[in-house]
């Protein structure tokens, strides 16, 4: 899994917020297929790394190339397109309240231009996938922080997206619906997404041999490399 | 695709109802202004271009003229450069005509002890005629016989109303242009104000993969919906106070020989098309501000 081409090239990273710097000196390469932990305590630069890779922040310098895709060059145009190679477990969530589950997750496929039956389709077996079809109707704010969760997840995965970025997926989930999640994570991996977690869930790391990459104040401390 | 956008556009009209009927009704507003100056300005075109077409001098004959010098005199005139005809008109006829326009107040014509007006000749202008100095040496020429009280042929009314014709259609274009920009300015605002509501949504779009075209497309419908529906309510509004109109004034007096009609079908569909125009511009400019952050 852990032996083809780089999907994800890291040069000399740095991200600044004002005099505050966040990022410093990152250069770091992820292959294609690759299952990868960011961790780090809190603060690390974990979710500001994850950011930069859909560009969710803007890069203070160096220059990260995502499929061939350099993105401090990027195009205004064609940012949507990098976007739409992710599918982002947000920490925070981002679902829109005023729209139902199911209007949430067919968003991501109208953007990509599915057809409505086929849309129909998609968002009933990410559901299933994650234990949620029975709140297709339900609005975000009526569901527990969990819940919210997984629908992010399944909005993550519809759009069956070639990199999986995940920050702190399993933080608002119980013990038996982490572990739900994370098998979930290593099926769409065994298919061949690349998956990047951010968390610094030690049990989390540990329930999966995979590669590490370790954050702290900004700077890259420890690569265990390819698994 | 369109569908789609077109259902979204629709949805936000029906989550933001307000919001958007203040806007329809400001755009119809404007176009209500607009289109009753056009209106004016279209009927006094026309009134003038009949009264061009066929100018006529009312001759009024002195008391108690025998009718064989009157038919001498209508044969001079008919023989004059630029008259096209001569028709005579008795005082029995002219007070018929009377009672005939005024038949809510008859009694005062039925009360009278004997026919005040005079016997008239109508002389028709041929339209080649046109320069105002050869119908006033007409008038003139046709007033110094000594069987002619006056000569009644609308030169001063007809100059001023051409001035007032070319103050009305000035004051059309600038309140068109008036109205427009108040148009796109109150969409644009509107527009901001949906938007800064549905911020946090439009930029999760973004975030996961949504084109500028995706965001923009359901708005630009919107503009173009608000447009279209305050262009058309505002010419119904038009139309309703003009039937009104037409039915509660008596239209010979104001026009003769002349019916006043609605603006045509043509400049109708033109208002309708400025006022999408104007929806439209209004959610470009602002969005172009928001999609730039």
């Amino acid at each position: 899994m852990g032996n083809s081409a780089p999907i994800i090239r890291i040069f000399h990273v740095y991200k600044r917020y004002g005099s505050q710097t966040a990022l410093a000196d990152i250069t770091l390469d992820i292959n294609a297929k690759e299952f990868v932990f960011v961790t780090g305590p809190s603060g690390a630069g974990k979710t500001t790394l994850l950011k930069l890779l859909y560009l969710g922040e803007p890069i203070s310098e160096g220059h990260i190339i995502v499929d061939g895709m350099n993105l401090t060059r990027i195009k205004r145009d064609r940012m949507p397109f990098l976007r739409r190679l992710f599918g982002v477990i947000f920490q925070d969530y981002n679902l829109i309240p005023n729209k139902t589950v199911y209007e949430n997750i067919a968003l991501v496929l109208e953007i990509a231009g599915h057809k409505r039956n086929m849309i129909t389709k998609k968002v009933g077996s990410v559901l299933r996938a994650v234990g949620m079809e029975d709140r297709m109707n339900a609005y975000p704010p009526s569901l527990s922080g969990g819940e919210q969760q997984k629908i992010t997840i399944a909005r993550a995965i519809a759009g069956d997206p070639k990199i999986i970025l995940a920050d702190e997926p399993t933080g608002s989930l119980d013990e038996d619906s982490a572990g739900d999640i994370m098998n979930l994570l290593r099926v769409l991996h065994a298919r061949g997404a690349t998956v990047i977690i951010a968390t610094h869930d030690k049990e989390l790391i540990r329930s999966i041999p995979a590669r590490q990459i370790r954050l702290d104040h900004g700077h890259l401390r420890e690569d265990t490399g390819s698994i | 695709m369109m569908l789609m956008f077109l259902k979204r556009a629709l949805l936000d009209l029906k989550n933001n109802p307000l919001l958007h009927t203040v806007t329809v009704i400001v755009i119809a507003l404007s176009v209500l202004i607009v289109s009753t100056f056009m209106l004016f300005s279209f009927n006094m075109a026309k009134m003038i271009t009949v009264w061009e077409s066929g100018v006529r001098l009312i001759v009024y004959i002195k008391p108690g003229i025998p009718m064989a010098e009157i038919e001498t005199l209508m044969d001079d005139i008919s023989h004059m450069s630029g008259v096209k005809n001569v028709r005579f008109i008795s005082k029995q006829e002219a007070l018929a005509k009377l009672a005939k326009k005024m038949n809510k107040q008859l009694s005062l014509i039925e009360n009278l002890d004997k026919n005040p007006l005079p016997d008239a000749l109508e002389v028709w202008i041929n339209p080649a005629m046109k320069q105002w100095k050869e119908i006033e040496r007409l008038a003139i020429h046709i007033e110094s016989s000594h069987l002619v009280d006056d000569v009644e042929y609308g030169k001063n009314w007809l100059k001023k109303f051409t001035g007032i014709l070319n103050i009305l259609r000035f004051s059309a274009v600038m309140m068109s242009l008036i109205f427009f920009l108040a148009a796109v300015f109150i969409v644009a605002n509107t527009i901001r104000l949906v938007f800064y509501s549905r911020i946090e949504e439009l930029k999760i779009m973004r975030l996961v993969g949504a084109t500028d075209r995706f965001i923009k497309m359901p708005f630009y419908i919107q503009g173009l919906i608000q447009g279209a529906a305050g262009g058309l309510i505002g010419i119904v509004i038009l139309y309703v106070f003009f039937i009104i109109m037409l039915s509660s004034i008596d239209i010979d007096a104001v026009a003769y020989s002349f019916s006043i009609e609605f603006i045509p079908v043509k400049s109708m569909i033109i208002i309708i098309f400025c006022s999408m125009f104007a929806g439209w511009l209004g959610c470009y400019i602002s969005l172009r501000r928001f999609l730039k952050q």
